[in-house]
């Protein structure tokens, strides 16, 4: 029905579940003003684009929208009470994040070197969801500074995960840890949302 | 009438997708009958474990997949231990009763502290328990916990394998009574004993409703704040409900496995949540009520589905892969529905109640 | 009442202090159940019935009786069986008792209001230990006819020996069936009139105690000025302060004054123009029909609402005084925002909201520590000042403004209310006040609307006598006069 796919792409009948990226956009941000830190290679170009998104995130929330979605969230009542439309304000900004996890999925692939398809986009969401959690925000609650807290600690564990267990236990234990962390940290804020 | 076949537009809709895939399939009645019935006898007990906490006021309990575990850890022992048949069998249901009584006692402390998000913390709580589940048999056995026979365990010495043979207790249950007979030759078994055991746990959730802790858990289910004033204990009640549930889904995957005959270590309970609440709603039973019979003809059509959509697949695309992709599709779409149809009532009913009260 | 039936709210907002004593020994419930053990049945306010339940299941609810069975001696008496007949013949017996005529065995959801009443009173009837029952304003939904049929049953009641505490305010029941009265306000005795020998005027008296000493500097009113807001069969679908066919016009520049007891409607008049709750009726603002349920509009309009629920539709605790104080303005009218050619992006102007918010606290003297401090931390009145910071800084016409001083300090409220009067004085701003406290309504308003069961009592001058406010707020008026 749709036309042929590129080769590379899959074999005439559907696409293959891993895509390699090798010499399309393969890391073209983490080439771009990459440089070296006593040994260590910095992907300059990653860093500047998620600090240009940061930048921009935090800009919003200070226009007339941003606080606008905002103050709906907080309290839908106040928000009604000042004229908001309930409705609306959740749509905008399911439509903005679904935008910004678009560019992410973009940016992730660019560095890890292939698209995954099929059943990895359903994988995306509870790391990232982790991720924000540990960073000390709440389900009302979230900042850009839990953005990068969180992100920083969650995979440092998976990181250090590795060779502090293989101590005890042999083996790659860091996606079990992962499944832990995540789904507890989740589990976590569900049993707190209402209280203070 | 009209208004009879809205309100059963759900299990209609389904009976006519089955019947569709018969057709172009060109399935036989001895074929289906065949795959029914032993389909029928695995997966009925998981989707009855889902009764109670929806009486409860408790939704639909995604958290069966822990009771699965549960199962599943009594299994893997008797294996260990070697002990076969109907023996066997009876351990692994007496190992796995306790354990689910545990797991059911932190899953409903776990929702009395989400209540009003049970269905999603009841999702959540079975990913978190898979990772401890596998924590459990792909590291902590064989190194931190001593565990010898070497056929389970992979080659690096610590770890099970992917698959656990359970050929030693397989139709322990099943093959109890023998029953077999050849129609259009096809041998049909019907595994009477499962079937009397399925029959019971029906009889024993139909009488529950008629006792008095069964009618407690219905006024929970109307209005927790109503059942607290009139003296009933709503928390502890809950937790009941989940207990019930749980040790209801560990016996139903024991009874599930021991059909089967293997044991897919890391992945057989995943899917249990996801299509016993599937089959379930394909009945046009609903997240605040369904009773028994909506399980088993929710489990028929389901099931029928199954065996009928990669053949239909297969007949119509000459691709069973279509037909399974549809499948998995119609399941996630069910409870989707489900789940959507669920929010707008109870926004509806509040706005209703609002009215009749001037 | 919720003390003596254990209700759980009583724990969660605080306990109280004191001791109840039954039966001459210290009781002390933490729960209904244990209440109900101890033989106190209570006929709730709100109807505490299943919907889906029949009328025997709610009756008999959690009380069933039931026969023993093979499974319940083993795993316990929960286990056993519900003996459906015993329920429907103890049901029957519970319901004549009552004089309802209905099957026991029909669901209660689509019965009238008056039957689930009568349920509610045989459930309470049909406990054999019941030693002390609690009426909290039963005849409130009832029609003339039902209300006077339960006053018979009460005294029947009574008449077997059940203590009977009936909390009301209709003050004519008060008198048709009590052995002894006891008067409170404002959760406190004010008197216990013996009922043979006082009044409905006197208990109405009673009810609204002398005018306090606030004293606000009025400014006596010229009645003749046109009405600036027109209100015609006002409905208002608020839960708990329902608005029936309102009628009222305010006239521009006043200060109206509305007030009523708790539950009664007052507070559903402001909501339901501001569109906060789904209204219906017609109302005019300024010679211009003002569509309802929209509350952009009314803003835009130049309405503005200092609303009684502070913390959840007045505030957003969590931001800052200044975000708090220009939002709704922010969001009504566009002000405090940097020019940019597509609207929603306009990014805000810190300095501009900054400066309004000094502003705003120097003048009406919110105790801070600076505009940026999250509103949370602020006392109780202070935050009430933000709230009417907000609502001024909308530069409104007409204001409304509910329970301006629930929830604060002595010196706090006289704050407010000044402030409230300078803005009428100062800015021409007309004012719908909305108050529990009558006296503090007689103190500033023009005129007093006296809400009762949701619909307009009386239109009363500050200064008519205080039995007319009492009897106004009883309902009384129409059959005093």
């Amino acid at each position: 029905m749709a036309p042929q796919p590129h080769p590379r792409a899959g074999d005439g009948r559907g696409l293959r579940t891993t895509l390699s990226l090798g010499g399309i956009y393969d890391k073209v941000l983490d080439r771009w003003l990459t440089f070296t830190v006593s040994g260590v290679r910095i992907p300059g170009g990653t860093l500047v684009v998620f600090g240009a998104l940061c930048f921009l995130v935090w800009l919003f929330f200070r226009t007339r929208m941003g606080i606008t979605i905002a103050a709906a969230r907080s309290s839908t009542r106040f928000a009604r009470a000042a004229g908001i439309s309930d409705e609306r304000t959740r749509v905008q900004a399911t439509v903005l994040s679904t935008v910004l996890a678009a560019i992410g999925i973009v940016v992730f692939s660019q560095s890890y070197g292939f698209v995954q398809l099929y059943t990895a986009p359903l994988l995306m969401a509870f790391p990232a969801i982790a991720c924000i959690l540990i960073g000390g925000a709440s389900v009302t609650r979230a900042t850009i500074g839990h953005v990068l807290v969180g992100t920083f600690l969650f995979q440092s564990i998976l990181t250090v995960a590795l060779p502090v267990t293989s101590q005890v236990i042999q083996g790659d234990i860091s996606e079990t840890a992962r499944l832990i962390i995540q789904n507890g940290m989740i589990l976590y804020a569900l049993t707190r949302i209402g209280r203070t | 009438m009209a208004r009879g076949l809205l309100r059963h537009a759900v299990p209609i809709l389904f009976a006519g997708l089955c019947l569709f895939g018969i057709v172009v399939a060109k399935i036989t009645p001895p074929f289906l009958m065949s795959e029914m019935l032993v389909r029928m006898s695995r997966n009925s007990v998981l989707v009855l474990s889902l009764l109670i906490p929806i009486l409860a006021g408790l939704g639909l309990n995604f958290g069966i997949v822990i009771g699965a575990m549960a199962g599943q850890i009594g299994a893997i022992l008797i294996v260990h231990w070697g002990i076969p048949g109907i023996g066997g069998f009876a351990l692994a249901w007496a190992i796995a009763t306790p354990i689910a009584i545990l797991l059911g006692i932190a899953t409903g402390s776990l929702f009395n502290r989400a209540k009003g998000r049970e269905m999603v913390s009841g999702l959540i709580a079975g990913f978190f328990a898979n990772g401890l589940y596998q924590l459990l048999f792909l590291f902590a056995v064989g190194s931190i916990i001593p565990f010898h026979s070497t056929s389970m365990v992979l080659p690096q010495g610590y770890g099970l394998r992917n698959t656990v043979d359970l050929s030693t207790i397989q139709y322990a249950i099943d093959g109890l009574i023998p029953l077999r007979f050849q129609m259009q030759g096809v041998e049909i078994r019907v595994p009477i004993v499962s079937y009397v055991i399925i029959v019971a746990f029906c009889l024993a959730t139909l009488w529950f409703f008629r006792t008095r802790l069964g009618q407690q858990f219905r006024a929970m289910g109307q209005d927790p704040h109503i059942a607290a004033i009139a003296g009933i204990a709503v928390e502890r009640n809950r937790i009941v409900a989940t207990v019930l549930s749980t040790v209801l889904a560990a016996w139903g995957q024991l009874l599930f496995l021991q059909n089967i005959g293997t044991l897919n270590t890391y992945s057989s309970h995943e899917q249990v949540g996801m299509f016993a609440i599937a089959a379930l709603l394909v009945s046009g039973a609903t997240v605040s009520r369904a009773t028994v019979g909506q399980a088993l003809l929710g489990t028929v059509l389901f099931h029928t589905l199954f065996v009928v959509s990669p053949l239909a697949g297969k007949a119509l695309a000459g691709d069973a892969q279509i037909g399974e992709y549809f499948r998995v599709f119609v399941a996630y779409a069910v409870i989707t529905v489900a789940l959507v149809l669920h929010a707008w009532q109870f926004t509806r009913a509040a706005h209703e109640a609002r009215k009749s009260a001037r | 009442m919720n003390i003596l039936f254990g209700m759980p709210v009583i724990w969660e907002t605080g306990g109280y202090e004191g001791e109840v004593l039954l039966g001459g020994a210290p009781a002390r419930f933490h729960s209904p159940a244990e209440a109900m053990d101890a033989g106190i049945g209570m006929v709730h306010q709100e109807f505490m019935l299943l919907p889906g339940f029949r009328v025997a299941e709610n009756i008999k609810l959690n009380r069933e009786p039931t026969r023993p069975n093979p499974a319940s001696r083993v795993l316990g008496p929960k286990l056993e069986s519900l003996d459906v007949p015993r329920m429907r013949a103890d049901a029957r017996r519970a319901l004549n008792q009552v004089g309802l005529g209905i099957d026991e065995w029909i669901a209660v959801a689509g019965l009238p209001v008056g039957h689930m009443q009568f349920i509610e009173i045989a459930r309470e009837v049909d406990k054999a230990n019941l030693k002390l029952l609690i009426f909290d304003e039963p005849t409130a939904v009832l029609t003339e006819t039902d209300a006077e049929k339960l006053l018979a049953i009460m005294r029947c009641l009574a008449a077997k020996g059940h203590a009977i505490l009936f909390i009301t305010h209709r003050l004519d029941e008060v008198l048709a069936v009590a052995d002894r009265i006891t008067v409170l306000r404002d959760g406190e005795v004010v008197g216990t009139p013996d009922p043979k020998a006082t009044t409905v005027v006197r208990i109405a008296e009673l009810m609204v105690g002398r005018p306090a000493a606030v004293t606000a500097q009025r400014r006596f009113f010229a009645p003749a000025t046109e009405p600036v807001l027109g209100i015609e069969n006002l409905n208002v679908d608020m839960p708990g302060e329902r608005v029936e066919d309102v009628t009222l016009a305010v006239r521009r520049g006043e200060i109206l004054g509305i007030g009523g007891l708790a539950g009664h409607g007052k507070l559903g008049i402001a909501n339901g123009i501001m569109g906060l709750y789904p209204g219906s009726g017609r109302v005019i603002f300024d010679k211009a029909l003002l569509p309802l349920n929209e509350p952009r509009l009314a803003l835009e309009r130049g309405l503005a609402f200092v609303s009684e629920d502070r913390r959840g539709v007045g505030l957003l605790p969590e931001e800052s005084i200044e975000l708090n104080i220009a939002l709704s303005a922010l969001e009504a009218h566009g002000r405090f925002l940097h020019p940019f050619p597509i609207q929603p992006l306009r990014v805000v102007d810190h300095r501009a909201m900054r400066a309004h918010a000094l502003e705003m606290i120097r003048a009406l003297d919110i105790r801070t520590t600076g505009p940026s401090q999250q509103v949370r931390r602020l006392s109780g009145g202070n935050q009430q000042k933000v709230c009417v910071a907000r609502a001024m800084t909308l530069e409104p016409r007409l204001l409304f403004v509910s329970e301006p001083t629930r929830g604060i300090d002595v010196g706090a409220k006289q704050r407010v209310l000044e402030i409230l009067s300078a803005l009428n004085r100062d800015h021409d701003v007309t004012l719908v006040v909305t108050s529990s406290e009558l006296a503090e309504l007689r103190a500033i308003s023009d005129r007093v609307v006296i809400v009762c069961r949701g619909r307009i009592a009386a239109v009363l001058p500050p200064d008519a006598p205080d039995a007319d406010f009492g009897l106004a707020m009883a309902g009384e008026s129409a059959k005093a006069a």
